[in-house]
């Protein structure tokens, strides 16, 4: 009631003001932050020899350069590759494994503790074993994002489907309604925000994931490319690349953000 | 279908089409076996407005449901134009008391589902007959509202032609007005009956309130604590029963001396328990 007042009784320039208002926290928060970063760097925070290479101006000119000799691209090209190819296939699994499991009150117990077991365990720890399965390279590494990726998408999609009112079924139910049509109509419908929110929670620790795993022998991704200029001495592309992680990070954030406010019902 | 029907009530001659035959429910509570409808029989004519009531724990909700097929029987058979019934079925649709509506469609997306369900692929067409419901109903300003946006009697209104709209023969109403207002009430009594007498649907309606059931009814079961349909009242009021024909005496008296009878019969029927019903 109060809120409706207040902004009946602002002007137009008012409300343009109080959104660039609002906005330029965000905006100020980020300058804070390079200020502490730049201050960080002069204090010597990083180590007397190093932190110059550290200062933000420094990985802003190696982002430049990085932009230009294409060595970002070349790097979050197959980064983003192995996160959506291992997505692609947690998505196929988990989908109607945990539609199934919501759905139906035994297998969800059948299931329980396997799954919440499983899932407390990091993908690393599996990084001998898929070495010893599938090698050396890519399909090691997709396979532990894969590894990371089911148990978000698999549980927030078993709830969803649980959480599907029994009236509607009954309603479907009396409209004539097949298995089928219930399922297509209502489960699936119905459970979409939750499997949203799983597919959130697994870009997010895949993308996590990714840099130790691309850590573990193959060519390129940004993971590799940390170690590559690690290598090399290069400490100024090293935190551009941390930069370039953090930003492909958010943008994947935004985007599931996004879907979840498009494609969200309320009750 | 005579004239003499909608005068009438429920006469002898009428053919019968749901037929129940000594239907009891038993549920197991907290390991005891209890029954809650009790030795049911019960024979409906085709497009009669069967009203039940009878006080809290009768088992009225419980036998609308068995006739919806949501339950079996524990003995007896229910029959719809002679077969026996085998779980729910799109001949026989259910208006619950809660709302139903899915919240991540519109109202006109809610009334087109049941088209949906029956395979109609014809998306102009089902807008179509979708549309005819919603206007039948008193809906058509508000198609594109979700049901997060609707008041309490709007989103009966969504719930009775999302049902409406699949055409079923025999519509089941568990307490559809119950916890609304009393002018949205008269109005929603208006269009029931309007919709009966032009879709000729046979309609069970449970009720605790025995304004609507003299008012809605051709006929009036009343259900007493054991599970058991006590008495069956004709109910030979003219129709329409609404407006200035309320406002006669001679109508006004038999009103009320009908529903003074159902009432002595809801309390006869309630025991010792609480009746709810004035």
């Amino acid at each position: 009631m109060a809120d409706q007042i207040e902004k009946k009784q602002q002007s137009g320039v008012g409300k343009i003001g109080a959104f660039l208002m609002g906005r330029s926290y965000y905006v100020l928060g980020v300058l804070l932050f390079l200020v502490v970063w730049q201050a960080a760097s002069m204090l010597k925070l990083f180590g007397n020899d190093f932190s110059e290479a550290f200062s933000p101006w420094a990985a802003a000119l190696a982002l430049v350069e990085m932009a230009q000799n294409g060595d970002i691209v070349r790097h979050a090209i197959p980064s983003l590759r192995r996160v959506l190819v291992s997505l692609a296939f947690a998505i196929l699994v988990a989908l109607p494994v945990g539609v199934l499991v919501g759905y139906f009150k035994r297998l969800e117990q059948l299931t329980y503790v396997v799954f919440q077991f499983m899932r407390m365990i990091s993908p690393l720890a599996w990084m001998p074993i898929a070495i010893i399965m599938f090698g050396v390279g890519d399909l090691s590494v997709t396979f532990l994002l894969w590894l990371v990726a089911i148990w978000p998408l698999i549980l927030n999609t078993a709830h969803g489907a649980g959480r599907v009112s029994p009236l509607w079924l009954n309603m479907a139910k009396t409209m004539g309604a097949m298995d089928a049509g219930i399922l297509r109509k209502i489960i699936i419908p119905a459970a979409i925000p939750d499997m949203l929110t799983g597919l959130r929670l697994a870009v997010g620790v895949s993308w996590i994931i990714l840099v130790p795993a691309e850590m573990l022998g193959v060519p390129d991704g940004l993971g590799y490319f940390i170690l590559d200029t690690r290598d090399r001495f290069r400490y100024d592309q090293l935190m551009a690349t941390i930069v370039v992680i953090g930003a492909i990070g958010y943008l994947l954030d935004s985007i599931n953000r996004w879907l979840i406010s498009k494609y969200s019902w309320k009750i | 279908m005579t004239e003499g029907r909608r005068n009438g009530g429920f006469w002898a001659g009428a053919e019968t089409f749901i037929t129940l035959k000594g239907v009891s429910k038993n549920f197991k509570k907290n390991g005891k076996e209890i029954t809650v409808v009790n030795d049911c029989n019960l024979d409906i004519a085709e497009n009669e407005f069967l009203v039940i009531v009878g006080p809290t724990g009768s088992g009225k909700s419980t036998l609308l449901k068995l006739i919806a097929g949501f339950e079996a029987p524990t003995t007896g058979e229910i029959r719809v134009g002679g077969d026996i019934i085998k779980g729910p079925g799109a001949d026989r649709g259910m208006i619950f008391q809660e709302y139903a509506l899915l919240p991540w469609r519109n109202v006109l997306k809610n009334v087109e589902l049941g088209l949906e369900f029956k395979g109609s692929k014809n998306e102009a067409e089902n807008r179509k007959l979708a549309m005819k419901y919603i206007d039948m109903v008193g809906l058509s300003y508000a198609v594109n509202k979700y049901p997060v946006e609707l008041s309490g009697g709007m989103k009966r209104r969504a719930s009775l032609a999302m049902i409406l709209v699949t055409k079923p023969k025999i519509l089941l109403m568990d307490g559809p007005f119950n916890a609304l207002d009393s002018k949205t009430k008269m109005t929603l009594h208006t269009e029931i009956t309007r919709i009966w007498e032009h879709e000729h649907n046979t309609i069970i309606f449970v009720t605790s309130e025995l304004d609507e059931a003299v008012k809605l009814s051709d006929r009036i079961a009343v259900m007493n604590r054991a599970g058991r349909i006590a008495k069956i009242f004709n109910n030979d009021l003219p129709r329409p029963r609404t407006g200035k024909a309320a406002l006669d005496t001679d109508f006004h008296n038999r009103f009320i001396k009908l529903r003074e009878e159902v009432l002595n019969e809801v309390k006869a029927g309630a025991g010792q328990a609480v009746c709810e019903y004035r």
